[in-house]
């Protein structure tokens, strides 16, 4: 009995189930941790090689204090707290300790579907095409495993079973489409954290001196953004993310008293609307946050934004994966200017008050800034002068932007100004605001990013990580909110040009990845980039991102001009139930087609077609055994004279083509 | 009684119901489809998908739920494809000896594709696999277990198929009219008393030299009783009726052996019928009903078993051989 089944085993394509789980630690190797993906490979060599060479399965010993040792490595590691990646680590880690007891048919079946589900939840982690097309390649190992089960003997003797798959793949194509595009999405029935170990790099919720330099190592895309209309200049592409207005003499932080959340509540038409103003797409890269990155002053045109004080927006739910959302931009250049240089007033109801917090500055640390601030509030009494005279004061003295600032001691803000005049934009919007707060004016750090790199072809901003910028807002009485940037005082190529050009000469931008600076700086290398890149979002907003909301304008634009008056519901319906009586009638005409086109040559098909008229629309049939001629006869002697000549034409044909030789 | 059950019991009473016929082309009408445990189990990962799709909101989630969904309803049209249109029929009657499995000659025939993985049997315990390739005919026996002696036929036929990824399976019963013969099982026996002692009383002497028991060759005489001479001389092929050397031909009777049991007794016939003719003497069989004249070959000892193996039943006067 035990010889049997060993022998049975012998007909699994055991290569090819070893190939699915490296495709699947292929796909999961962002997240899962090293000892992991070196154990599950190395299990899998070893369970190949005894498979391969000795002609055994591994003995239950082995087997045993194997999987025990997982265990206990994996508890250790995990702690038992639910997370997706530990969820996805532990069915990786089951089925490749199954791969060591594969005894019967369905043990191998239920790998192949524990396979297929971890292939499924690969996309939590990655949406981009090439890994989807990982997973369509995981699909077709995972197949061929199937076949090569339910396919008996005959594929280890004629070895030609992709024809079937690639049968099965190609009609699979249709349904999927419509599914895809008419199944009706719904909302999470209920709510499952989604929680990931793993650290993405962006923006925190708080900065110290030299933070942001730390972001301004990473070539990583933050976001992509696309404008409806002319896009404001480089200069101008402030991209607001968090307001950090605390302040505990080192570290800037957001408070947590953002509660007010209204919900925008139009439903995102799939495409970017036109009617005066400029309106702009914003594609966030997943970074397990909620905060949203919007141009000053937007207004949220898409429903997954939540809008909050201080101008700010959030989203609905963490962006876990790739995210979309809309806003309409008012362009700033109708406000008056004001004379502080580099400043832009900028409007917005929200943020007209200033609160207390907004004065908040400790007094215990930095002695000597204090006494400067007192010195210069007595030389100018009007607040705008002291900020022009501050702002001025950072391009005059010789400040120096620098990614490797030296380390600051406790009275950073001192250090800073009045000794080693180093710094990165941190350093200047920190110490700037603080100054400021000292003097009596209202102002905060703003997080976010500037600039962006514009691909050209594809007509859209890529905003790298290394984008991260932190500037202030401050409020002045007669002129409200304003947006000022000492780095732009300091640097002005860093604002017009990018961090390239502000720190290129020094060797300093992307110093640690030479791959990705090469991408950047070799025009053939980032006409690739931008390429991929382009295609990647175009992936991103066709298919990642379809949702609730893009399938209801797109089953409303459809709908619009025949059913205009029917509910969502109904039209879902009737374009999800339409869409598969099409297919089946089309499937039902292709097959019998093919039936049809098989049996008969042309000549002959023209023939039974003109037959199948003269039945419909006369009363002559011809009967079971007559021959061509003489039912040539009997309609030529029958009253349909028109009709007899086209049937002696085709008649004649026929017999041509019958007995030609 | 879970789903699939019922429909077994369903599809078999139709198919008893059914007459039974030598030629079989399988069609909507007699093709039977359920999802497998296999594949009970794929829409039960489906559905996990689908939950993790809807709770994560996840498009690519759908997207790969979408697509192995399509592939579990494309199984179903590849596995009812893989079946249709196939002919099974049953023209040669097989023959065995009692005690051996029972041969029933299968042949499939598929046209214009192939038919791929196909399990028959005659229950769903024992199924035999046969893969028929694209416009080819594979004949296959199946072996049934052992019966007694006599005539039987294929009680029904069971052709399942998993093809082509084990989520569906095919099937179908069919009453194939597939005969096989079973002879007794040859058992040397001990002759009657007053029999032992020689075979003159009960059986004639024949002469070899007898110039009328030449005759012309005809298919089926033993070559070893060709007068090669003549052959050679008048380039004619002559036979002697009997066996050179002027052996005495036998008469094997009823009452010949000491048993009195009639199983026992065909069995008994039956061993000597294999052994003379082995030994290519001529014999003839006279047991009640039967009268074959004596004469040899191999259609002759193929008369003789198929009249031992039918003694007694209702058929007993049919020819099969």
């Amino acid at each position: 009995m035990s010889e049997q089944k060993n022998n049975y085993l012998f007909h699994y394509p055991f290569g090819a189930i070893i190939s699915i789980i490296f495709i699947q630690l292929l796909s999961h190797y962002q997240h899962s941790p090293v000892w992991l993906i070196v154990y599950v490979a190395g299990i899998s060599f070893f369970g190949f090689f005894t498979y391969r060479f000795m002609r055994k399965q591994v003995g239950p010993v082995i087997r045993f204090s194997l999987v025990l040792l997982s265990l206990a490595v994996f508890i250790l590691y995990y702690k038992l707290d639910f997370t997706v990646d530990m969820a996805a680590s532990f069915l990786l880690l089951a089925s490749t300790l199954k791969l060591l007891e594969l005894k019967q048919k369905k043990d191998v079946v239920l790998l192949i579907y524990v396979m297929l589900y971890l292939s499924a939840i690969s996309f939590l982690f990655v949406q981009d095409f090439l890994h989807t097309l990982l997973q369509l390649l995981a699909i077709m190992v995972c197949l061929y495993v199937l076949l090569c089960l339910n396919g008996g003997q005959y594929f280890s003797r004629y070895q030609a079973p992709w024809s079937s798959l690639f049968k099965a793949l190609f009609l699979a194509g249709p349904i999927v489409l419509i599914c895809f595009l008419f199944f009706p999405r719904i909302a999470p029935l209920w709510s499952i954290p989604v929680k990931t170990q793993s650290a993405t790099t962006g923006m925190t919720d708080f900065m110290s001196p030299g933070d942001i330099a730390e972001l301004a190592k990473s070539s990583e895309r933050a976001f992509r953004a696309s404008f409806s209309q002319q896009a404001p200049a480089q200069k101008d592409l402030y991209w607001r993310g968090l307001v950090l207005d605390r302040f505990d003499g080192r570290t800037w932080r957001a408070s947590a008293t953002n509660s007010s959340y209204k919900r925008f509540n139009k439903i995102d038409q799939g495409r970017l609307y036109d009617h005066g103003e400029n309106a702009y797409e914003v594609m966030l890269e997943p970074n397990n946050q909620s905060w949203v990155y919007a141009l000053e002053p937007s207004r949220a045109s898409s429903s997954n934004l939540l809008i909050q004080d201080m101008g700010l927006f959030k989203l609905s739910t963490d962006a876990i994966q790739p995210t979309r959302y809309k806003m309409t931009f008012k362009d700033t250049t109708t406000f008056e200017v004001s004379k502080v240089p580099g400043a832009k007033v900028l409007s917005g109801k929200d943020r007209a008050s200033a609160s207390m917090k907004d004065l908040l500055a400790p007094k215990n640390s930095n002695p000597r800034t204090q006494r400067y601030i007192e010195q210069l509030r007595v030389s100018f009494p009007d607040k705008e002068d002291l900020l022009t005279h501050l702002m001025v004061k950072f391009s005059q003295q010789r400040f120096f932007y620098t990614l490797k600032p030296p380390l600051l001691g406790a009275d950073f803000v001192d250090e800073f100004l009045f000794e080693t005049k180093r710094g990165f934009c941190a350093h200047y919007a920190g110490s700037l605001a603080y100054m400021l707060r000292l003097a009596g004016i209202p102002a905060r750090v703003i997080v976010g990013y500037q600039g962006g790199e514009y691909n050209e072809q594809g007509g859209y901003y890529i905003i790298h990580q290394y984008d991260a910028h932190a500037w202030v807002e401050a409020k002045l009485p007669e002129r409200g909110w304003l947006r000022v940037d000492p780095t732009a005082m300091v640097a002005p190529s860093r604002i017009l040009d990018g961090l390239d050009e502000a720190v290129g000469g020094q060797g300093e931008f992307l110093a640690d990845n030479l791959l990705a600076s090469a991408a950047i700086r070799f025009s053939a290398l980032s006409w690739v980039r931008l390429r991929m890149d382009e295609f990647n979002y175009k992936w991103q907003k066709l298919v990642v991102n379809y949702g609730e909301d893009q399938q209801q304008s797109l089953i409303k634009n459809l709908l619009s001009g025949v059913l205009p008056n029917t509910g969502n519901l109904m039209r879902v319906v009737i374009l999800f139930g339409g869409g598969f009586v099409i297919l089946l009638a089309s499937t039902m005409s292709f097959l019998w087609y093919r039936q049809f086109s098989g049996r008969y040559s042309k000549v002959e098909k023209y023939y039974i077609i003109w037959l199948y008229f003269l039945s419909r629309f006369s009363n002559l049939k011809r009967e079971i055994g007559e021959t061509p001629k003489a039912f040539l006869i009997r309609v030529q002697s029958s009253d349909y004279q028109r009709l007899a000549k086209v049937t002696e034409k085709i008649t004649t044909k026929l017999e041509q083509d019958q007995y030609k030789t | 009684m879970n789903l699939s059950a019922i429909s077994e019991n369903i599809s078999r009473k139709l198919a008893s119901r059914a007459p039974r016929k030598t030629e079989f082309t399988l069609s909507q009408k007699n093709i039977y489809i359920i999802p497998s445990q296999a594949g009970f189990g794929f829409i039960l990962l489906i559905i996990l998908m689908l939950l993790t799709a809807i709770n994560y909101q996840n498009s690519l989630i759908y997207l790969f739920t979408f697509f192995l969904c399509a592939l579990f309803f494309i199984s179903i049209w590849l596995c009812f494809l893989n079946l249709n249109g196939l002919r099974i029929a049953s023209y040669q009657v097989l023959e065995c000896f009692e005690g051996e499995l029972c041969p029933y000659s299968v042949q499939l025939l598929s046209v214009s594709k192939p038919a791929l993985s196909l399990y028959l049997g005659s229950n769903k315990q024992s199924l035999v696999e046969a893969n028929v390739k694209k416009d080819t005919k594979e004949t296959l026996s199946l072996l049934l277990p052992k019966t007694r002696r006599g005539l039987h036929s294929l009680e029904r036929l069971r052709i399942q198929s998993y093809f082509p990824f084990g989520f569906i399976v095919a099937w179908t019963w069919l009453k194939l009219d597939a005969k096989t013969l079973v002879y007794p099982e040859p058992k040397e026996g001990l002759r009657a008393i007053g029999q032992s002692s020689g075979e003159t009383q009960n059986t004639q002497k024949l002469k070899a030299d007898d110039l009328t028991d030449l005759k012309h060759y005809q298919q089926g005489d033993s070559a070893s009783r060709i007068l090669w001479k003549q052959y050679a001389a008048k380039d004619q092929l002559i036979v002697r009726n009997s066996e050179l050397g002027g052996h005495n031909s036998l008469w094997l009777t009823w009452y010949s052996y000491e048993a009195t049991d009639p199983e026992m007794k065909l069995r008994h016939l039956c061993f000597d019928i294999l052994d003379f003719n082995r030994k290519q003497q001529i014999y003839g069989l006279d047991i009640p009903g039967v009268h074959i004249k004596p004469s040899s070959g191999e259609q002759h000892k193929r008369r003789c078993l198929e009249a031992l193996a039918l003694f007694g039943s209702k058929s007993g006067g049919e020819r099969f051989v």
